[in-house]
């Protein structure tokens, strides 16, 4: 799985480093550093929260181009 | 906003039902090697302690360390485990210690009637403690130097 840089992109341009972003939706540190480096592919129900966190929507921080 | 869960997020949800599945694998292997043993080869070389010593350490301490190393172990709403972890890792030191000084005072033996005995069961059982001490504790540091790299970027 590609890493998955938008989302570390989104959550600088709001200042919010992983920890910050991971106590936000509810998660550990160690599980967005794995969802950031395509270690982990997340549940929609997560997806769903961390655009909402970060405002952006699901095509915009995980639709794959092609 | 609300968390997903009490304890574990979905990610270390998955990795604790990883850990026990692969502890369980474990203990299923090394009963089924006990059992070949002294069924199908009349090898008798555990007592009846020290086999369940021998199947059980092993599968819990693979099952402790998967969690710890895939970041399953300290869930997001409790405690971390370091006072857990050290107070296992010098239980493990004490019994072994303890195993070692009845050994050289000829009060247990490693063999003991062509088997062997309760002192090997006992070593193993530190050494899966310690190890799971020394695993967490290692971790713990590559956990803190990670954190610590990843507020710079």
């Amino acid at each position: 799985m590609a890493r998955n840089i938008r989302i570390k992109v989104a959550r600088a341009a709001l200042d919010m480093t992983q920890s910050d972003l991971a106590a936000a939706v509810g998660v550990s540190r160690q599980t967005m550093n794995a969802i950031e480096q395509g270690e982990y592919n997340p549940t929609i129900k997560l997806c769903r929260a961390i655009c909402r966190v970060l405002g952006k929507s699901l095509d915009d921080l995980f639709w794959e181009e092609e | 906003m609300k968390n997903f869960s009490n304890q574990c997020d979905e990610r270390q949800v998955i990795e604790r039902g990883r850990a026990f599945q692969y502890g369980f694998l474990t203990l299923f292997a090394l009963m089924t090697l006990c059992f070949m043993l002294s069924s199908g080869f009349e090898l008798h070389v555990f007592d009846d302690f020290t086999t369940y010593m021998f199947c059980t350490w092993p599968a819990i301490t693979v099952c402790f360390t998967m969690m710890i190393v895939r970041d399953a172990f300290d869930c997001i709403n409790r405690s971390p485990g370091i006072a857990l972890f050290s107070i296992y890792g010098l239980g493990g030191a004490f019994v072994i210690v303890s195993t070692v000084i009845e050994i050289v005072r000829g009060k247990a033996a490693i063999f003991a009637e062509g088997l062997i005995g309760h002192a090997a069961a006992e070593l193993l059982c530190g050494f899966c403690c310690v190890l799971v001490c020394v695993v967490y504790w290692i971790h713990a540091a590559k956990r803190r130097k990670a954190l610590k790299n990843a507020e710079k970027e």
